[in-house]
C-alpha cells in the first residue's frame, strides 16, 4: 500500500515535469479560482477592517449613536433640538453627550478652480466646540481642537498632501457657496484607515450648519452613559424618549450591520470567483481527459504490469491532487495581488469608501488551497475513472479514433439541470429582500443554467460547427472545411472549451443588458417627464447632499429664466415606515413636469400647497393607497402631520426607490427638515434665450461651486457614464473568468494538435503547407470561440431578459434593451482572443516534423 | 497554386535520382548513420521495392527522396528539381502535385469520407471537385472501392483504408509513388490487393513507383529490387522471384558475417 501510493506520486511529479508547459496549462484554471477566491475574501477583509477602523475613530467613545432611519445611504439630518430630549433622559451623561453634522465639500485651490478628484473631496463634520474628543478617537498634532467658533481642524495626512499648515487659509466649495477659513489645528485618527486621498476636516457645529446649509440639524447623536454596564436599559430608555423616526444603535449593533451588508457584497464577489472557479475546473477537466487518451498505452502498459484499476486511478488522481497543491499556492499569490488591484480599483470607482490596511485572512487561503486541490481532483475523477477503464490490451494496439455521435445522456441531464434552475433564477431575479435560502437556490440556479446549457451544448456543436463553418467553407476552402470537421468530431471537448467561453461572455452580456436595459429607461424617463430645458444637480450627480435654496432664487431672478422649479429629497417616518420624501414647489412643479397620474391625467401639483400629498405608484400598490386615503408622517419636533392622498402618480425622475410621496417643499422642510434643493429644473424664458440662460446660470453656479449645471442629453450621458463606470468594476471581476477561458482555447487546441500529430503530419506529407495547416487550426480555434460566444449571447441575453422583466415591477418603465454596443466588443474581443490563443498551438503544428508524425506510432 | 509539370519527360530519363546520400542523426558518440552514401536512379514507369532488415536505411532513404527530410550530405533530384534548393513551401508544393504517398498506418483523415480522402491532396490544392469528380470515382473504382465512396475510414477495414491512400496517391497523376510499408499492417489477403493494385497501376498506366518492404513475397511484384544494409545499397536485382530474393538476403547475411 505505502510503496504503490509512492509510486503513483513518483509518476505523477515525473509526469508533471516531464511536461511542464502542459502542467503549467492545466493549473491556470486552479490558479486563477483560487486567486479570484482569496482575492475577493481579502477584498472584503481589508473593506471591513477599514470601516471598524472608521467607526473606532468616528465613535469608538460612545456608547449609543442616534439616527434617523432611513432604509440606506450616508445619515440624513434631523432636528438638533432632539439633544435636548436624550440628555434629559436619565442615565444619560449630558456632559459627553453630543450631536454631530455631516456633510460634503470640495476644495478650492490657489487659482480658484474647484479640484474635483478625490483629493479635493472633504467630509465636513460640525462639532461642538471642547466636544470632539469625548466621542472621536483622534489626537491634535498641532494647533488647538475645536473650541472657539471660528476654529477649523484638518486630518494631518491630508494636510501634508495639500501643504497645509496651521494658520494656512483654505478655501471650500460648500452648499451654502464659497467659504475661506484658517486651519487652527491638525488632527491625527488614532487608526491608520485609509479613504483614498479625500480629507477630512472639522468645524464647530454652527459653522458647519450654516456651511452645509442645515440650520439646527444634525446628522447624529453621540450618548455617553453615565453607567456602561446599563447601556442596554439606557437604549431602550433613549428610544422611548426619541419615538419613531429615529434609531439607537449601539456601535456594535452598527458594525453588525455594516459586517452584513458586507457579507451580501463578499456572496456577490464569491460569485465570481466562483465561476472562475467553474471556469477552471472545465479547464482541468478537459486537460486530464486528453492527458489520459495520450496515455492510453502507457497505462495499458501499467495494467499488463499488474497496476490494478483502482492504482490506476490513484495515478491519475495523485497527479492532480499536485497539480490542485501547486497551482492553489500559486493562486494564493496570485490572490494577493488580485486583491490589490481590486481594492485600488474600488477605491477609485467608489470614491471615500475607507480601507483598512491589506489583511489577508487566514481562512481565505486555508479556504482556497482546500477548494482548489478539491475541485482539481473532482475535474480529474471523471478521467481518473477512465484511466481506470483502460484495458492492458490496450497497450498493445494502436489507437484508431473513432467519430462517435454526441452524447445524448448529458443533454438529458442537462434539460433537467435546467429545469431545475430556472425557478431559482426567477427567484432570484424577482426579489430585494430575499432569504439566505432564497439567495443560495438563486446563485445555485444561476450556476445551474451554466451547468446545463455546458452539458447540453455537446449536442449542439455539430449543428453549431455547420452553420459557423458556412463562411470558414466559402473563403477558406479545404482549410475551413478540415477544421470545421476538426471542431465538430469531438463534441464533448469542443463543448467544454465553448462552456468556458460562454460562461464569461454570458455574464457579461448579462450584466451589459441589464445596464443598457437600465440605462435607456432612465433616458426615456427623462425625454418623457422633464419638460425643463437645464437641470443643476450636485457637482457628484448622486450626492444625498443638496444646496442652499438661495441658488434657486437667484437663478429664478435671472433675465432670461422662465419657470424654475427646486426639488428636494429625503426621508420621513410615513404611518411609522422610513420612507422616501419628496418636496415639490406646488406652483412651479407641474409647468417644469411631464409626470402623468397613474393610469392617465395630468397631477395638479398646486393641490400640494393643502394638506395633500401625491404618492408614486409602487408605494400606493406597497401600502394599498388610493386617491382620497389618509397617510400620516410622524414629524420630530410638531407632533403628527396628516394628509390626504390627492392621486397617484406614476413618476419615473424623482423617486430613488420607486416608493415615494410628494409634498410641498415648505411641508417636507417642516416636516422632515429637508431644508436643502438637490435638483433645480429651469426653464429659459423661450426657446432661442436657452444659450443666453445658460451663461446666466453658469455665473449664479460660480457662488455654488458645489453644484454644477446640466442639460437634458448632459443629464443622461451623466448617468449612463455613472452606470458604465460601476459596471467597469464587474467587468474587470469578469475579466479573470474571461482570461481563464482564453487558457481554455489554448489548452483545446494544444492538446488536440498533440492528439492529431499524424493526422497533421499526412496532410503537410501530401501538399498541405504550413500556411494551410496553421490557418486550419486558428479556424479551428475560431469556430470553437464562436459557439461559446453563441451560447454565451444566448444565455446571457435570456437571463438578461429574466432579470429586466422581474425588475421591471419595481421600475416603471424598465424594458428590456439588446446590448448591441457589448455584443459587437464582445464577439470581436473572442475573435481577437480565439486568433491570439490559436498562436502557438498553431505555430507547433506547422513545425511538426512530418516523418515522425506519420511514418511512426 | 499548381506547380509547372515536371520538364524533359524521356522515358529514359530518370524520375528521381539520388546521389551520394547521406544521412546522420544526432550528434557525437550517440550519431546514427543511417545513410552512408546512396546513388540511385529510378526511371519513368518503373516499380522499384526496396529491401532490408530493420535499420538498414530503407525508410530513410524513401523519405529523403519525397522531400520529407533532407541529407546530410548528397542530393535528390525530382525532375528537374533539386530538392535541398527548394524552400519547405516549394517542397511541400512539389510533393502535392508531383508524389504521392503511401504509409503504413493508413493515415486517412476520420473525418473525411473515402472520396474526400482521395481528393484531399486536390482540395489542398484548391482545385474544383466538380471537375475532378470523375478522376476520383474511376480510382476509387479501380481500387475496388467504388461503392463505398461515402464510408467514413471507421467503417472501412485496414485493407480498404490502404486502398483509399492508395487512390488517395495516384489521384494527381503524380511522377512517383512512394510507399513505405504500404502491406506492413495488413493480413495477406488484404496486402496482396494492395499489392496487385500497385502492380497494375505500374503496368497498366506507367505509373513510377517506390515500394519499400522486408517481404520478399511483396518485393518480388516488383520490376527491380534493391537491397540495403548499414545504410548501403549492395545489391540489386531485376525481375526477381520470391525464392531468389531470399537466396540473395541469405547471401548477404553470409557476406556480412564472414
Amino acid at each position: 500500500m505505502r510503496r504503490r501510493r509512492s509510486l503513483a506520486f513518483t509518476l505523477a511529479i515525473r509526469n508533471l515535469r516531464r511536461r511542464p508547459l502542459r502542467a503549467l496549462l492545466t493549473a491556470s484554471g486552479v490558479v486563477l479560482g483560487v486567486g479570484m477566491i482569496v482575492g475577493v475574501l481579502s477584498l472584503s477583509a481589508t473593506l471591513l477592517s477599514g470601516f471598524r477602523e472608521l467607526f473606532d475613530v468616528a465613535y469608538g467613545k460612545t456608547d449609543l449613536v442616534i439616527s434617523k432611519s432611513i432604509p440606506n445611504g450616508p445619515p440624513a439630518p434631523f432636528d438638533a433640538r432632539l439633544l435636548g430630549r436624550v440628555t434629559r433622559v436619565p442615565g444619560v451623561d449630558a456632559a459627553s453627550t453630543t450631536g454631530q453634522l455631516l456633510g460634503t465639500a470640495y476644495l478650492i485651490d490657489a487659482r480658484g478652480r474647484l479640484v474635483t478628484s478625490p483629493s479635493g473631496q472633504l467630509s465636513v463634520s460640525g462639532v461642538e466646540p471642547g466636544k470632539g474628543a469625548a466621542v472621536g478617537a483622534y489626537s491634535i498634532v498641532a494647533g488647538r481642537d475645536i473650541v472657539g467658533p471660528d476654529d477649523f481642524t484638518v486630518e494631518e495626512g491630508w494636510a501634508r498632501d495639500h501643504g497645509l499648515k496651521v494658520g494656512d487659509a483654505v478655501t471650500m466649495a460648500l452648499p451654502a457657496g464659497r467659504r475661506t477659513t484658517r486651519v487652527t489645528g491638525v488632527f491625527r485618527f488614532a487608526r491608520s484607515v485609509n479613504f483614498g486621498d479625500i480629507g477630512f476636516v472639522a468645524e464647530p457645529l454652527a459653522a458647519a450648519q450654516r456651511d452645509l446649509g442645515q440650520p439646527g440639524q444634525v446628522s447624529q447623536i453621540y450618548v455617553r452613559a453615565l453607567d456602561r454596564a446599563q447601556v442596554s436599559e439606557l437604549q431602550s430608555r433613549v428610544q422611548t424618549a426619541l419615538g419613531p423616526g429615529l434609531e439607537v444603535r449601539t456601535p456594535s449593533a452598527e458594525i453588525a450591520n455594516l459586517s452584513d451588508q458586507l457579507q451580501g457584497l463578499n456572496v456577490f464577489l464569491l460569485f465570481f470567483a466562483g465561476v472562475a472557479l467553474f471556469v477552471g475546473a472545465f479547464l482541468i477537466f478537459n486537460a486530464f481527459n486528453v492527458t489520459v487518451i495520450q496515455r492510453t498505452r502507457e497505462l495499458g502498459m501499467l495494467r499488463t504490469l499488474g497496476a490494478t484499476r483502482a492504482a490506476t486511478i490513484r495515478l491519475v488522481l495523485a497527479e492532480a491532487v499536485l497539480l490542485g497543491i501547486v497551482g492553489s499556492a500559486v493562486g494564493l499569490l496570485a490572490g494577493v495581488g488580485l486583491a490589490v488591484g481590486l481594492i485600488a480599483l474600488m477605491s477609485s470607482v467608489f470614491v471615500g469608501v475607507p480601507f483598512g490596511s491589506l489583511t489577508i485572512p487566514a481562512g481565505a487561503l486555508i479556504y482556497g488551497t482546500i477548494v482548489g486541490t478539491l475541485v482539481t481532483a473532482a475535474a480529474a475523477l471523471w478521467p481518473a475513472v477512465r484511466a481506470g477503464r483502460t484495458s492492458p490490451l490496450q497497450a498493445m494496439r494502436q489507437r484508431a479514433e473513432r467519430i462517435g455521435g454526441a452524447p445524448w445522456r448529458p443533454a438529458v441531464a442537462g434539460l433537467v439541470v435546467l429545469a431545475a434552475s430556472i425557478p431559482g433564477v426567477g427567484i432570484f431575479a424577482s426579489g430585494d429582500h430575499l432569504s439566505t435560502g432564497e439567495t443560495v437556490y438563486g446563485v445555485a440556479g444561476i450556476i445551474g443554467v451554466f451547468l446545463g446549457v455546458a452539458l447540453l451544448a455537446p449536442i449542439l456543436v455539430r449543428p453549431l460547427v455547420r452553420v459557423l463553418s458556412v463562411p470558414l467553407r466559402v473563403f477558406g476552402r479545404t482549410e475551413g472545411r478540415l477544421a470545421a470537421d476538426n471542431a465538430a468530431r469531438a463534441p464533448g471537448r469542443t463543448a467544454l472549451t465553448a462552456s468556458a467561453v460562454m460562461v464569461g461572455l454570458a455574464l457579461v452580456i448579462t450584466f451589459s443588458g441589464f445596464s443598457a436595459s437600465a440605462v435607456s429607461a432612465v433616458r426615456d424617463s427623462i425625454d418623457r417627464s422633464l419638460a425643463s430645458d437645464f437641470i443643476v444637480v450636485p457637482r457628484n450627480i448622486f450626492e444625498s447632499q443638496g444646496f442652499s435654496p438661495e441658488l434657486a432664487r437667484q437663478i429664478a431672478a435671472l433675465p432670461d429664466a422662465g419657470d424654475v422649479s427646486a426639488v428636494r429629497f429625503g426621508y420621513a417616518t410615513i404611518d411609522g415606515k422610513a420612507t422616501e420624501l419628496i418636496g415639490v414647489d406646488p406652483a412651479s412643479y407641474g409647468r417644469i413636469s411631464e409626470t402623468r397620474l397613474d393610469g392617465d391625467g395630468t397631477p395638479d401639483w398646486s393641490a400640494l400647497a393643502g394638506p395633500a400629498a401625491y404618492v408614486t405608484h409602487n408605494y400606493a400598490a406597497d401600502e394599498g393607497l388610493g386617491a382620497g386615503d389618509t397617510i400620516a408622517i410622524a414629524t420630530p419636533s410638531a407632533g403628527v402631520d396628516r394628509l390626504r392622498v390627492a392621486g397617484v402618480v406614476d413618476d419615473r425622475v424623482e423617486s430613488q426607490s420607486g416608493k415615494g410621496v410628494f409634498v410641498s417643499t415648505a411641508r417636507a422642510e417642516r416636516d422632515a427638515g429637508l431644508t436643502q434643493d438637490l435638483r433645480v429644473y429651469v426653464q429659459a424664458r423661450d426657446p432661442s434665450s436657452r444659450q443666453a440662460l445658460r451663461a446666466e446660470v453658469e455665473r449664479v453656479l460660480e457662488r455654488f461651486p458645489s453644484a454644477k449645471v446640466l442639460s437634458n442629453a448632459e443629464l443622461k450621458d451623466e448617468i449612463e457614464s455613472a452606470f458604465s463606470q460601476v459596471f467597469s468594476f464587474l467587468y474587470a471581476l469578469l475579466g479573470v473568468a474571461i482570461f481563464a477561458s482564453a487558457f481554455g482555447i489554448v489548452n483545446t487546441l494544444a492538446m488536440s494538435v498533440l492528439e492529431r500529430r499524424r493526422e497533421i503530419g499526412m496532410i503537410r506529407a501530401v501538399g498541405g503547407t504550413r500556411s494551410q495547416v496553421r490557418r486550419m487550426i486558428r479556424r479551428e480555434s475560431v469556430l470553437v470561440t464562436l459557439v461559446g460566444v453563441i451560447l454565451g449571447l444566448v444565455v446571457g441575453l435570456v437571463l438578461a431578459y429574466a432579470f429586466v422583466r422581474s425588475a421591471a415591477s419595481s421600475f416603471p418603465g424598465l424594458r428590456f434593451v439588446m446590448p448591441w454596443q457589448t455584443i459587437v466588443i464582445v464577439v470581436a474581443g473572442a475573435l481577437v482572443v480565439a486568433v491570439l490563443a490559436a498562436a502557438l498551438p498553431a505555430r507547433r503544428a506547422a513545425r511538426m516534423n512530418v516523418i515522425t508524425a506519420v511514418a511512426y506510432e | 497554386m499548381a506547380t509547372e509539370p515536371l520538364r524533359a519527360r524521356s522515358d529514359a530519363q530518370a524520375v528521381v535520382q539520388a546521389i551520394g546520400l547521406e544521412k546522420l542523426y544526432g550528434e557525437g558518440a550517440a550519431a546514427v548513420h543511417a545513410l552512408r552514401g546512396v546513388d540511385l536512379e529510378i526511371p519513368r514507369g518503373q516499380f522499384a521495392a526496396i529491401m532490408g532488415p530493420s535499420g538498414s536505411g530503407k525508410s530513410t532513404l524513401l523519405h529523403l527522396l519525397g522531400g520529407l527530410d533532407t541529407p546530410t550530405s548528397g542530393e535528390v533530384r525530382v525532375g528537374d528539381a533539386t530538392l535541398s534548393r527548394l524552400s519547405d513551401r516549394e517542397l511541400t508544393l512539389l510533393r502535392r502535385d508531383h508524389m504521392g504517398f503511401i504509409f503504413q498506418f493508413f493515415n486517412l483523415l476520420p473525418t473525411l469520407n473515402a472520396e474526400e480522402n482521395v481528393a484531399l491532396p486536390l482540395m489542398l490544392a484548391g482545385r474544383d471537385l466538380g471537375r475532378h469528380r470523375d478522376r476520383v470515382v474511376e480510382l476509387l473504382e479501380l481500387v475496388g472501392l467504388g461503392a463505398r465512396r461515402r464510408h467514413l475510414p471507421q467503417q472501412l477495414s485496414g485493407g480498404e483504408q490502404q486502398r483509399v491512400a492508395v487512390a488517395r496517391a495516384l489521384v494527381t497523376s503524380p511522377d512517383i509513388v512512394l510507399a513505405d510499408e504500404p502491406t506492413g499492417n495488413l493480413d495477406t489477403a488484404a496486402g496482396d490487393q494492395v499489392l496487385a493494385i500497385l502492380r497494375r497501376s505500374s503496368t497498366d498506366l506507367g505509373q513510377t513507383i517506390v515500394m519499400v518492404t522486408h517481404d520478399p513475397a511483396r518485393a518480388s511484384v516488383a520490376d527491380r529490387v534493391l537491397f540495403m544494409r548499414d545504410g548501403r545499397l549492395v545489391h540489386e536485382a531485376s525481375g526477381a522471384s520470391t525464392d531468389r530474393i531470399i537466396d540473395v538476403i541469405k547471401g548477404l547475411e553470409v557476406r556480412s558475417t564472414a
